[in-house]
């Protein structure tokens, strides 16, 4: 869907132009750092969930702990598979709410914190999307966490399978374990959290 | 849409005695020919991700951006039916290569013309922490339908305003059709930056 978004605004923007791209940036090569089973995505069987909807809290994230390649580690953006939802019957999109995401170091020490209206970021009629949230060049050094807040606005996707044990519930100023018992079998599944963390 | 300037007086809100203000334009701002723009209005939906922008210099290596100034109308015209609705608009502060140095946020409502009372364009003043900044660098607007942005009309594309696409992180000039007109025509947004 962004995709389409975008060659709409570039093909907007190109008929609206009297002069061709004044400017274009170049691009940073990125390392991307996924905390999932790193299988590819369209082999991936997730479900979305959402921390508001399981708790009724605004205040619970889905956490995923990377680790930086090197020392100074600068985190340029975040990728998360959510989606904000579409109501096919109205052909209307959810009106805004807000979202959230904090960097936290290895010591739960907030580094960078940000929100904004889910749908500028997982606007779809499709279903679920990465929404790309860039931000300015964080360091991080050694183990570091990505915390995202969907607060029933945009639900977080969810690998139900091959738990890397690297994704979490942050409650309560802690990381808990992102598990869950299944009722029928008394069973606890691990999850993974759908992000991926890009920088260099 | 053309607008009268009535809230421009109101644009001392971005001075303190410290601050060194920057403008987009040049001139009195009473003699020119404003409109003011949405982007979500030309474009729909492709303008969640496109920004008014301008691009300013720094007066001097490692200068201290601290306010934005963004002349501007919520819709606001006094009758109960034009009250905004809450939404959220953003705004960005890049290098002369683009890169993010500074994301913010927030409702327009806290800077809106609408919660002082006053039905035209009015200056919108964003605080911010302390940017350091050199050389050329780029104030980016998200206005997402919230907020028209006013603009000066020129007569040649604008060398300082743009408007940016942050897929492929791309600026392209700020040539825009009218309200009810085909042809674009150019425009300098009206944004006024203070620091020291």
């Amino acid at each position: 869907m962004k995709k389409t978004i975008l060659l709409l605004a570039c093909l907007c923007c190109a008929a609206l132009c009297i002069n061709a791209i004044a400017a274009t940036a170049a691009t940073p090569q990125l390392t991307t750092l996924r905390g999932d089973s790193g299988q590819n995505y369209s082999q991936i069987n997730f479900t979305l969930f959402s921390s508001l909807v399981e708790f009724g809290s605004l205040g619970v994230g889905e956490a995923v702990k990377f680790t930086a390649p090197k020392a100074g580690w600068k985190l340029q953006t975040v990728r998360v598979l959510g989606w904000s939802g579409y109501n096919k019957s109205t052909q209307s999109y959810p009106s805004d709410r807000n979202i959230m995401l904090e960097i936290r170091d290895k010591d739960l020490n907030i580094l960078y914190k940000f929100a904004d209206a889910q749908n500028n970021y997982f606007l779809s009629d499709i279903g679920p999307r990465f929404g790309e949230i860039e931000m300015p060049g964080v360091a991080v050094t050694g183990d570091f966490y990505v915390v995202y807040y969907d607060r029933g606005a945009a639900p977080i996707g969810t690998e139900t399978a091959n738990a890397t044990g690297n994704s979490y519930l942050f409650m309560n100023g802690q990381m808990e374990p992102a598990e869950f018992p299944l009722s029928e079998t008394n069973e606890t599944v691990k999850v993974n959290w759908l992000m991926e963390a890009l920088g260099n | 849409m053309v607008l009268s300037l009535t809230g421009i007086s109101a644009a001392a809100d971005a001075k303190s005695p410290e601050n060194q203000l920057l403008n987009s334009y040049d001139g009195n701002l009473t003699q020119k020919r404003i409109v003011s723009i949405d982007l979500l209005s030309v474009m729909g939906l492709p303008a969640y991700f496109i920004a008014e922008t301008v691009k300013f210099k720094a007066p001097k290596p490692d200068w201290k951006l601290k306010t934005v100034q963004i002349l501007g109308w919520d819709g606001f015209n006094g009758s109960t039916q034009s009250i905004p609705r809450e939404r959220i608009i953003a705004l960005e502060v890049r290098d002369k290569d683009l890169n993010l140095l500074y994301r913010f946020t927030d409702s327009q409502l806290p800077y809106s013309n609408f919660v002082r009372n006053a039905t035209e364009t009015y200056p919108f003043t964003m605080r911010l922490p302390s940017i350091p900044v050199s050389d050329e660098f780029y104030v980016c607007f998200y206005d997402r339908g919230a907020i028209a942005v006013a603009a000066e009309v020129l007569n040649k594309t604008s060398q300082n305003s743009f408007i940016y696409i942050e897929d492929g992180n791309t600026l392209l000039p700020s040539n825009l059709p009218l309200f009810g007109q085909n042809e674009s025509v150019p425009l300098n947004w009206i944004v006024t930056i203070g620091g020291n």
